[in-house]
């Protein structure tokens, strides 16, 4: 017997290891949207390595002069850092419309909503795994040696996709609501991208100026994944924020995604 | 199992939305209902207190109006959509095939969307894997399935998606016109499959096409502005669906037509408004369609001063009546080897509980009430009804009588009148402006109780004067009898038809109006003995004359294709009836041959009709113009009482 109504966060929690379940089905869905990206190409789906090496070498090579660094030290930063930026900034748009962008299957089929945020994620997991053969062929290229911190990586990278899930639910389902959340998330993270640690470097920004640094969460979820790949530490204070960061971000989805999941195909 | 329990469900509305100023013409549009929900905000509410329970093998067809409703019904069965309050509840696994062009990806190939479709629908991948052949072969395609499907044509991919579909094991399966795609071989085989797919599980199906409901389905749900007006037997929630829509039909398109010209000289005032209260049952049966045209060419072009604008069916009260009411199979008479045929009279029925039920209806129908209020004449239609004191005859003199004291002048009309109890008589027939029946007997019979009553054949002989009789050969008919059962056939007296026809060394063929349960026995009947059977719902025969006219010989026990068959001069052997309408129309319209009583008669009746088959067809169309010709001289009467 199955009663379908219900609001308890008990349910909502079902609902999201129900939608996790379904994983046959998202991680189709995530492959088939890199790939029909790519449908055609000669390329196919190595044009998201390529466009990635395109512009980690050009912007590099620019901008080691402009930031005075030398381009065997600021290359793989400069990419690295790109790469996770491209994934968190990612997880956080494309998150805002993983309902909206699959009201269609919602409509259609009595799948968990989670599926289509795990949809989300899984997609751009494999961009980043594309993107990571450029990081491969830095390291490569620029003799750096990335053990053992890399292992490191693995955690922070799970952390990210942790959070990359409950903001895809939450975001998600605000957006479903409220459709002005996509376009102004889109232009916060447009200039975020400019005041965060990407392009240059944290220990730049001087006096009050490095707030924009401690009181950025990018710089947190960055620094997680960029230290450990170009093989130093992430700081305990580093490790701190983000473990908080995404306890909150849970603490607070859960109660509302509880309250709402149920009307969301009725607002995609 | 699928249980819904007082489900009701509203849609928030935008801001924008609600400054809408004219609130019915949105509900008109939508077919939902505007309204405010408790907490101030606005909803259009799609659902209504829906409750009803499938069982196992239950197939439900949908019905409604676009926007009534339907969809939305599906999704909250199929737990897409929580509803606002109440309670939806499945055992076992539930899927919907909403939309069958959903899940599939241009660019992958025939292949790769099977998966992708299947992993949708909840299959696992060793599931669709293990089915893929299957699949394959059911959707006919080949080799196409290695292409993209973006090279598909519309038809191919509908067949992949309906195959994908179809492989799904469910126990409730939901569908939302999702057949008729593709070709009619392909169709044929899908619906195949669905049989044999749901005949365990339960399901729905919502349609627009009445055909395709009635070939899947057993049940039936009418829906009207997110309510459900009609649950239960198909058949019976059709017809409710039917006349609804002629109601609706006839209250808009109504007014000024042929009579614009007329109106301006004498001014539109003095046309009076007609309220056609219809009491036939099945208005797709050929015979009730010629009689609601011989109204609509009384009413527009020969009575100029009146003009049929509205319709109601009698169907709502019926149900009211049917605890003190004659069952129906009380006013059947059955013998052994006999047909059956009316009894002479029945029971007594309580006349203060007939008049207590009148009146809390009068009081709570509020669509009567408007309808009244739209018209100046009430035009009750009798025909067929008025007998045995059954239910659907205390329910149209229920609604005439409460017409009457709305102070409506009552035009009862193509009436059979018989064993009713005289107190209802003398209450509500007596007090009719004009009372007109189809017999002589019928005539006699009200006279006992002081009530003059005007006679004339059917009224359907005067509408068939337009239709163009061409003798439209659709096979090699010579050796044909066209066979038509009426209400009271039962497997016995068909069986004994068939046998008759076949002894006289001719073959049957079927003709079925489609009433109630009589399609279904015939159906399942034909089958068995090999005989062709036409349905006049599933071919839409608009010309069912056309049709009767290539067959030499016909036996019929239904009194309107009786005049088809006269205005078609196909002579033929006529069955009785549980009223005096078959026999006395004879009469009437001086047709020789009489009814047959018993199952030995019909052989030599059938071949004494073969052998002056000539001499009959001439007698048949001089029978149609006496009967015509009766009904013509009605026109003066009507007018002079209008």
């Amino acid at each position: 017997m199955e009663t379908i109504k219900n609001n308890n966060i008990f349910n909502a929690l079902q609902d999201i290891y129900a939608g996790f379940q379904r994983h046959e089905l998202w991680l189709a869905l995530g492959w088939l949207d890199v790939l029909s990206k790519y449908r055609r190409a000669g390329l196919g789906t190595f044009w998201i390595s390529a466009n990635m090496a395109i512009v980690s070498l050009v912007l590099g090579y620019l901008y080691s002069t402009i930031m005075q660094r030398p381009i065997q030290e600021y290359i793989p930063y400069l990419t690295v850092g790109f790469i996770v930026w491209n994934l968190l900034s990612a997880l956080i748009t494309e998150g805002a419309q993983a309902f909206v962008a699959s009201s269609a299957a919602m409509k259609e089929i009595p799948n968990p909503p989670p599926v289509y945020v795990y949809r989300v994620v899984w997609r751009n997991i494999i961009i980043f795994s594309y993107n990571l053969i450029v990081y491969v062929l830095l390291i490569l290229a620029f003799q750096i040696n990335p053990f053992p911190t890399i292992f490191l990586a693995i955690p922070a990278f799970m952390l990210i996709v942790l959070n990359g899930i409950w903001i895809g639910l939450l975001l998600g389902l605000i957006n479903a609501k409220f459709r002005d959340m996509f376009h102004m998330l889109n232009n916060i993270i447009r200039l975020t991208f400019f005041v965060t640690p990407v392009l240059w470097y944290p220990e730049l920004a001087q006096g009050i100026r490095g707030l924009f640094v401690s009181l950025n969460p990018f710089y947190y979820f960055i620094e997680i994944l960029r230290a450990p790949l170009l093989g130093s530490y992430p700081s305990i204070q580093i490790w701190l924020v983000t473990f908080a960061i995404t306890l909150l971000g849970w603490t607070i989805t859960i109660p509302i995604y509880a309250r709402w999941r149920t009307k969301i195909p009725y607002w995609v | 199992m699928i249980k819904l329990e007082n489900v009701i469900l509203d849609f928030p509305i935008p801001q924008k939305v609600k400054k809408l100023e004219n609130k019915k013409n949105v509900d008109q549009a939508t077919g939902g209902m505007m309204g405010t929900q408790t907490d101030g905000k606005y909803a259009l509410r799609a659902l209504d207190n829906i409750s009803f329970t499938l069982q196992p093998g239950d197939k439900l067809g949908l019905i409604g109006h676009n926007g009534a409703g339907k969809t939305t019904l599906l999704r909250v069965m199929a737990g897409l959509y929580a509803p606002t309050s109440g309670t939806v509840t499945a055992e076992g696994k539930v899927t919907a095939l909403l939309n069958l062009s959903f899940g599939m990806d241009p660019e992958a190939t025939g292949y790769e969307n099977i998966l992708l479709r299947g992993l949708y629908l909840g299959m696992s991948r060793a599931e669709i894997k293990s089915k893929t052949e299957c699949i394959a072969d059911f959707s006919e395609l080949s080799d196409f399935l290695n292409l993209p499907v973006r090279t598909y044509s519309a038809g191919m991919r509908a067949r992949l998606a309906f195959a994908v579909s179809m492989h799904i094991d469910a126990s409730t399966v939901l569908l939302d016109e999702a057949i008729g795609a593709g070709d009619a071989a392909f169709f044929q085989k899908a619906r195949q499959k669905l049989d044999s797919m749901v005949s365990g599980a339960t399901l729905v199906f919502a349609s627009h096409s009445n055909q395709t409901i009635r070939e899947i389905c057993n049940k039936g749900l009418l829906l009207e502005h997110g309510k459900i007006k009609a649950f239960g037997d198909l058949d019976e929630v059709l017809n409710t669906y039917e006349q609804r829509t002629q109601m609706n039909q006839c209250s808009i398109a109504n007014v000024p037509s042929k009579k614009g010209a007329f109106a301006g000289l004498s001014g539109k005032d003095h046309i009076k408004k007609v309220l056609l209260v219809n009491d036939t049952g099945a208005l797709s049966n050929p015979g009730c369609k010629a009689v609601r045209k011989a109204y609509k060419l009384l009413f527009e072009r020969h009575i100029h001063k009146a003009e049929i604008t509205k319709s109601i069916p009698v169907n709502y009260w019926v149900e009211d009546f049917r605890e003190i009411a004659i069952p129906g199979k009380e006013t059947i008479k059955r013998e052994a080897d006999y047909f059956a045929s009316g009894v002479e009279t029945t029971g007594n029925i309580d006349l203060e509980k007939w008049e207590s039920i009148r009146k809390n209806l009068a009081v709570s129908d509020q669509e009567l009430q408007l309808a009244f209020s739209e018209t100046d004449l009430v035009l009750l239609n009798g025909e067929g009804s008025i007998h045995h004191n059954s239910v659907r005859a205390l329910a149209l003199l229920a609604l005439a009588k409460t017409a009457i004291e709305a102070g409506k002048k009552v035009l009862l009309m193509n009436a059979t009148i018989q064993d009713i109890m005289p107190d209802l008589i003398k209450d509500v027939i007596a007090r009719c402006e004009l009372v007109h029946v189809r017999e002589a007997a019928s005539q006699k019979y009200l006279a006992q109780y002081g009530v003059d009553a005007i006679v004339t054949a059917d009224l359907a002989f005067m509408a068939l004067q337009t239709d163009t009789v061409i003798k439209a050969l659709i096979l090699d008919a010579s050796q044909y009898v066209v066979v038509t059962g009426g209400v009271l056939s039962n497997e016995d007296s068909l069986n004994q038809i068939f046998d008759a026809v076949q002894n006289a060394g001719l073959r049957s063929v079927y003709f079925s109006v489609g009433d109630g349960g009589e399609t279904e026995l015939a159906r399942k009947l034909c089958a068995k003995r090999n005989v062709p059977m036409v349905d006049a719902f599933e071919y839409a025969i608009h010309k069912p004359i056309s049709f009767l006219k290539q067959f030499p010989l016909a036996i019929s026990g239904r009194h309107h294709i009786n005049v088809f068959l006269m205005r078609a001069g196909v002579p033929f052997v006529p069955l009785p009836s549980n009223t005096w309408k078959i026999e006395e129309t004879l009469k009437l319209v001086n047709y020789p041959i009489q009814p047959v009583k018993t199952y030995a008669e019909i052989l030599p009746t059938l071949q004494e009709v073969r052998e002056n088959r000539d001499k009959l067809s001439q007698i048949c169309q001089d029978s149609y113009l006496s009967g015509k010709a009766s009904v013509d001289d009605l026109i003066g009467k009507i007018e002079s009482c209008v």
